[in-house]
């Protein structure tokens, strides 16, 4: 991520304490890891209540990846542990019942099928372009009207919502070439 | 629609980049960072690059590498080579790695391979196992390292182990194809695929584009790697780092969603 930000120009940084989230103007939720052990560092260092806050007080624009889209959720079936819950919603694992789709995680690169059109965050993206996902769950918003694309392995699973200016995407835009820059440059007018 | 992985797999050691034959005759190639911005340039669905020195050096892959391939690539990358505690993968993970590949280590000690799937979640490892057949015919695992081979059985109960550790991926190298160029070891796909549900890449023996075609209608996996071909112009080895086309990975998902039914 940050060499993705660092090449578009981005004034990024990273940051780990409750006051650095209360100062930011975006906060973005990478994602490599666990959902137990994400979960538990939130909440350990205080960061989960920084979040909430700086979203209620401030309308902070997060941005969730990957581990960081099912961190803006409740629960997850990987593991321990409360998510932000800034989007209601449950992590489940991908189920297929055949060959090749039970393989999981799902891992290569994928398409969308948006839902709504001309939003900001998908503005110049269509569904030729594909992104790069490696995941086994998928998050299940309860309201579905926040979904703003789809994804097929075997099954569709959301792989874009955007609530307000809570947005999750399944899949890495960081490794995304193009595509995802195109996607990572919105998100920086966007905000 | 789900597009699985062509992946340039490229080896170092001590620094160089190189090939081998049957992972014996090895020739050098160049500078690698130079080859991976080519491949960046062609946005590859992935790179593997692995430092086959490290296990004999005792010297993890080198990390500083790795944050200059982060600084270069736009597409993801795993790397391997001696990494062996959590500490190590981490900083590689840190560094830019999309997936940490887990050679002599998983075979040495399995239960390090639960320990890393725990802490970083499986989609962050891979491991990579050698195989190749003894003089029966049966399919064994090759340690490098010693060129001992491992017994027959001994493959069905590693493989297995590593489907309950949940690993993101299997990096399946056909010793005997290796740098052959006479397409990939479809038998030995075949009987891995069968034993795990585990994601796979395949890489062993692939001379053009239209192998990868071959195997996906035999066995429809998840990444088809190659060294010499993404390296070399021809049989006759005059080195033209290459790529295929949209046009190719258009053929490439309509055989595979077609070999799914």
């Amino acid at each position: 991520m940050v060499n993705s930000f660092e090449k578009l120009g981005a004034n990024y940084e990273v940051i780990s304490t409750h006051r650095e989230i209360l100062r930011a103007c975006a906060l973005v939720l990478p994602g490599v890891g666990s959902f137990a052990t994400a979960a538990r560092q939130l909440q350990h260092l205080g960061l989960s209540d920084a979040v909430l806050e700086a979203h209620e007080r401030f309308r902070l624009p997060v941005f969730g990846i990957c581990l960081g889209m099912h961190l803006l959720g409740d629960k997850s079936d990987e593991g321990d542990g409360k998510g932000l819950g800034l989007i209601r919603g449950l992590t489940s694992r991908i189920e297929n019942d055949y060959e090749p789709f039970s393989r999981i995680p799902h891992l290569g690169w994928n398409a969308l099928r948006q839902i709504h059109f001309h939003l900001p965050l998908l503005s110049g993206i269509s569904s030729r372009d594909e992104f790069y996902f490696c995941h086994s769950y998928h998050f299940n918003p309860r309201d579905k009207s926040i979904v703003a694309a789809y994804t097929n392995y075997g099954q569709e699973f959301a792989s874009v919502v955007i609530s307000e200016n809570i947005v999750g995407v399944q899949f890495h835009p960081e490794k995304s070439g193009h595509a995802g820059k195109a996607l990572l440059t919105n998100f920086m007018s966007y905000i | 629609m789900y597009r699985p992985r062509v992946v340039p797999v490229l080896l170092i050691s001590n620094g160089s980049l190189y090939k081998t034959r049957k992972f014996k005759d090895f020739r050098y190639i160049g500078d690698p960072l130079n080859t991976v911005r080519i491949f960046d340039s062609f946005q590859v669905d992935e790179l593997v690059v692995l430092d086959t020195s490290a296990s004999y050096l005792k010297k993890p892959f080198s990390l500083e590498l790795t944050e200059t391939l982060g600084a270069e690539l736009s597409v993801p990358f795993s790397v391997g080579g001696y990494l062996n505690t959590l500490k190590s993968i981490e900083l590689q993970l840190r560094a830019g790695a999309e997936r940490v590949i887990l050679g002599s280590v998983a075979l040495e000690n399995p239960i390090f391979v639960g320990e890393v799937v725990r802490e970083f979640g499986g989609s962050s490892i891979a491991v990579c196992v050698d195989i190749k057949r003894d003089w029966r015919g049966n399919f064994c695992i090759f340690n490098h390292l010693n060129k001992k081979k491992y017994p027959s059985s001994h493959l069905s109960r590693f493989i297995k182990m590593l489907d309950v550790a949940s690993v993101g991926e299997l990096i399946i190298q056909s010793v005997d194809f290796d740098g052959m160029m006479i397409g990939y070891d479809t038998e030995l796909i075949l009987n891995i695929a069968s034993m795990t549900n585990v994601p796979l890449l395949a890489v062993g023996g692939a001379s053009n584009y239209q192998d990868i075609i071959r195997l996906t209608q035999k066995v429809p996996i998840n990444g088809y790697g190659a060294g010499s071909m993404f390296i070399y112009s021809s049989k006759l080895k005059g080195v033209l780092i290459n790529y295929p086309d949209i046009e190719f990975k258009r053929e490439l998902v309509r055989v595979w969603h077609e070999a799914t039914l």
